[in-house]
């Protein structure tokens, strides 16, 4: 029995780029008039083409188009892909029929959250999991004594955000007809002009919207399609300053923001399903899954977090403020935070430390500190605690979507 | 299910004798399962040409006195031909070094006497390590007062050696064996013959970090009592013998041939065992003494257990690097009859050979210059000299993974031992009948150890006390209810001293599972 030997070929001038472009950059190029770029996963993105506050209010007003290309993309396939992925995700995934997205967070052994991300089944044997971090090590052996594949397919999907009010009028306009039967999380593979396209009822900004998934060969005819069939609707591209916007505002968690990966959390950082608001994404009766312990055991000891969706006094707030009972007690810190133009409201996420937001939710305050031309003030916020999503628009989920 | 029990015990070897007799001793309806046709696994008896013989280890190192006293081994038949069995070594020009009881012989007054001190240091540090054997590891964080206490009496019983000891305790625990004995010794078979017994089995060599906690671990187990380098009356299979009747005499039911093909379990807990053959037998509680890959891998359904715990245990090293060669002799050479009737015979050069052997075997090849450990038990045990023997020999390095194939490796192997033979005791090999060469992994095979790996896992710090065999299995719980793991591969496991299965026995009493 000796050792195989395998020769594994790499690219040596790899690190003279030292970030790629996405499938969809010849087009993006050109737009992004301020090169506002940003490194995400490897590729060149873009904060913003022009100014994120005429993207953020297209995307409530008009569409938009956002560059999903860098998004981590794995592929499970196989007779024992389903349980493969079971073992991994804290929800079921048995439930989850062909043609469905969901969404799921995985813990490590520890019931500390990995990542979050999406599920995309498209048949019984074939599934697509979307997310922020690269899992390859973690996802190869936990596939060990299952019927399936794990491959990294980032590089081989090109991805576009459509999203926005307007999005279910443009994709009619290109004569997709199964967009009048898609509910949210919905999943159809269908041909455009002779190209395969992968069409989701789904996105991370909390309104109506899709996600189309192309060869990245077909991402430039994607792109040309989409703009030609949204010009009378005010389509434009928007960026991730302003996508973060909306995600808040939608009520979405982000990885490295609301949480850190558990992965990279060292000393007992990380944070459980519980202390994400994600309670219930955890199916303790679907059988054995990674944490399942830990979580059972946190469930009976109580959590040391919560994250909860806070409204604040006044306009001014800032992430990363610290939280306080009684104007005295430091109990905890916004992770996120903003004025959304669309509520109205100062709206934000906070992880604070139990029992601080989950049974004492009265007179809880956030210290803001504002700058007026180098002179500092500090304000005590009142801060409520709300329900999720802060912004839950009807178009949201009505099937067939409204046209416009 | 028909049959139901409140244990099931996989693994008839040593330690899975034990904890069955113990379990039975407690009340417990305790089931043990072997796979194989005979008890003992690498401690029971195999036949070359029709001769039981013992198929792996030929002496019992440290079988802890609370063993032996709680199973109450003696009224069930164990005796010792010798607790503590001389040793002779011999290099290739003849010269002879004795270790005995009362020291070293046949080396300089200087080296007689650093022998001497060192072991008696040796014992003295390996003594304050010793606590820790008799129960599970105490946890460093997160533990309870129980811990914090056994902890302390650690720190304590180190203290203890005084501040000049306990820096020089401090100084070795973590190096090589080859720097203590360079340091010490002039003698280069001397230093051999020390390396020997420090690194058998392991896959260290001299040179290799961690050498000297190797040897202290495996000198702990002396302390309390335990009998350093026995041999029980009728060879090691007959310990096996006695555990067996001690075990069956408390009630528990013993099955041989009863491989076991996979455990049952839902998410929270363990229910039965399913057999090879399809047979289900429901349990409340097993205990596994198989090695953890095996028992973890192999034994539980996918998905089970937590991929990091599995990742981690996938991580465990087993390299085993010793080959087992057995022959049977009719008319010995006069001087290889008086050599092995006095003790153990080794046949060594010095720590560069052991070295340069381990060299060869990590890269899988048979070394240039093996080393041998000779045992005739046939001579130690009552035999008369004029009738047949049984040689047994232990030789190192021998490869994990040999490159050449197994059966031009086994031959290699073979031929160099018989020539090594031949060399100090001319007309050996004329005089041999049948023969038989284990390697590694013929050893993996017929037993079921990772790796051929003795140990069920190399002891080494990272795979020590806590951390053995990984830290969210170190005290014989697994991370699913009811599961229980009690061999070799659990502390304080390595070499044959019964208390990986005694400490899991109680661990699991302890639950009340």
């Amino acid at each position: 029995m000796s050792a195989p030997t395998t020769t594994i070929q790499y690219d040596k001038d790899h690190w003279r780029t030292t970030l790629r472009e996405s499938p969809f950059h010849a087009r993006l190029a050109p737009l992004n008039i301020r090169h506002n770029w940003i490194g995400w996963a490897g590729y060149l993105s873009a904060n913003a083409y022009y100014e994120e506050s005429i993207e953020y209010f297209a995307l409530r007003n008009q569409a938009t188009l956002y560059d999903l290309s860098p998004m981590i993309k794995y592929a499970f396939r196989g007779p024992g892909a389903e349980a493969c992925l079971n073992r991994i995700v804290t929800r079921d995934v048995r439930k989850q029929k062909p043609g469905r997205v969901s969404y799921s967070v995985w813990c490590n052994d520890a019931g500390h959250v990995l990542d979050d991300g999406t599920i995309f089944r498209f048949g019984p044997e074939e599934f697509r999991l979307c997310c922020q971090e690269r899992h390859l090590p973690w996802f190869l052996d936990s596939a060990q004594g299952f019927d399936a594949t794990v491959e990294e397919v980032t590089d081989q999907v090109a991805g576009l955000a459509l999203q926005g009010p307007c999005s279910a009028a443009i994709l009619r306009r290109l004569g997709i007809a199964e967009v009048e039967r898609m509910k949210p999380f919905d999943l159809v593979r269908v041909t455009l002009d002779g190209f395969a396209l992968e069409l989701s009822r789904t996105g991370f900004t909390g309104d109506l919207g899709y996600e189309l998934w192309v060869a990245p060969g077909d991402a430039l005819a994607l792109w040309d399609r989409l703009m030609v069939a949204g010009a009378d609707y005010g389509l434009r591209p928007m960026g991730s300053n302003a996508l973060n916007m909306a995600r808040l505002e939608g009520g979405f968690i982000m990885p490295k923001v609301e949480f850190v990966p558990a992965a990279q959390a060292l000393r007992q950082r990380g944070r459980s399903p519980f202390e994400l608001a994600q309670e219930r994404q955890v199916d303790f009766a679907k059988g054995p899954f990674n944490g399942r312990r830990a979580l059972l055991a946190e469930q009976a000891a109580g959590s040391r977090h919560i994250l909860v969706p806070l409204e604040l006094e006044g306009h001014k707030i800032v992430a990363g403020s610290l939280a306080y009972h009684r104007q005295k007690k430091e109990i905890g810190f916004l992770t996120s935070a903003m004025w959304s133009p669309t509520v109205k409201r100062a709206i934000a996420f906070a992880s604070l430390k139990r029992p601080y937001g989950d049974t004492v939710k009265d007179d809880l305050w956030v210290e803001v500190y504002v700058q007026k031309e180098l002179k500092w003030d500090k304000v005590m916020a009142k801060a409520t605690v709300v329900g999720r999503p802060f912004f839950d628009p009807p178009r949201k989920k009505a099937t067939p979507p409204g046209d416009i | 299910m028909a049959n139901s029990y409140d244990v099931i015990v996989i693994g008839g070897g040593h330690n899975g004798l034990v904890a069955a007799g113990r379990l039975a001793k407690a009340g417990r309806k305790t089931l043990l399962l072997e796979a194989s046709e005979r008890l003992g696994g690498m401690a029971g008896t195999r036949l070359l040409d029709g001769v039981a013989i013992p198929a792996g280890a030929h002496l019992v190192y440290a079988l802890h006195p609370a063993v032996e006293r709680g199973l109450d081994l003696a009224r069930h038949g164990l005796a010792y031909a010798h607790r503590h069995l001389p040793t002779t070594a011999f290099d290739p020009a003849g010269r002879a070094v004795t270790l005995d009881a009362k020291g070293a012989t046949g080396v300089s007054p200087a080296d007689a006497a650093a022998w001497a001190a060192l072991e008696q240091r040796l014992l003295r540090f390996a003594g304050a390590l010793a606590p820790l054997r008799e129960k599970a590891p105490p946890l460093l964080v997160d533990g309870g007062w129980g811990d914090r206490w056994a902890l302390l009496k650690l720190g304590l019983s180190l203290k203890r050696l005084g501040k000049a000891e306990m820096r020089e305790f401090l100084r070795i625990v973590l190096l090589n064996a080859a720097d203590i004995l360079n340091d010490g010794f002039e003698d280069e078979l001397l230093k051999a013959a020390l390396a020997w017994d420090a690194l058998l089995g392991t896959h260290l060599a001299p040179r290799s970090p961690g050498g000297v906690l190797a040897w202290l671990y495996r000198l702990s187990g002396r302390a309390g009592g335990a009998a350093p380098l026995a041999l029980p009356k009728g060879g090691v299979p007959a310990l096996i013998a006695a555990l067996a009747a001690a075990a069956k005499a408390a009630g528990a039911e013993i099955r041989t041939a009863a491989p076991v093909a996979r455990v049952l379990a839902d998410a929270d807990k363990v229910s039965g065992v399913v057999l090879a053959g399809g047979e289900e037998i429901a349990a409340k509680a097993i205990l596994c003494t198989t090695d953890p890959k095996r028992t973890f891998l192999e034994f539980l359904g996918p998905g089970l257990l937590d991929t990091g715990f599995e990742r981690a245990v996938r991580h465990i090293r087993a390299r085993g690097h010793v080959a087992k060669l057995d022959l049977l002799a009719d008319a010995l050479p006069p001087a290889l009859l008086s050599a092995g009737a006095q003790g153990r015979i080794l046949l060594l050069e010095s720590l560069n050979q052991l070295e340069e052997s381990f060299d060869a075997a990590k890269y899988g090849d048979p070394p240039a210059r093996l080393g041998a450990e000779l045992l005739v038990p046939t001579l130690l045990d009552g035999g008369e000299a004029g009738a047949w023997q049984h040689l047994s020999l232990l030789l190192t390095y021998a490869p994990t993974a040999p490159r050449a194939g197994a059966a031009a490796t086994r031959e290699a192997i073979q031929t160099q031992a018989l020539a090594l033979l031949d060399a100090r005791f001319p007309g050996t090999s004329a005089a041999i009948t049948a023969s038989s060469l284990q390697l590694p992994e013929d050893l993996a095979a017929t037993h079921g150890v990772t790796g051929g790996d003795w140990h069920h896992g190399e002891t080494t710090i990272e795979q020590l006390f806590v951390l053995r065999p990984v830290p969210a299995a170190s005290r014989y719980r697994a991370p699913l209810g009811g599961l229980y793991l009690g061999g070799a591969g659990a502390h304080p496991g390595g070499h044959v001293t019964g208390l990986p299965g005694w400490n899991a026995a109680a661990a699991l009493l302890e639950d009340k599972a």
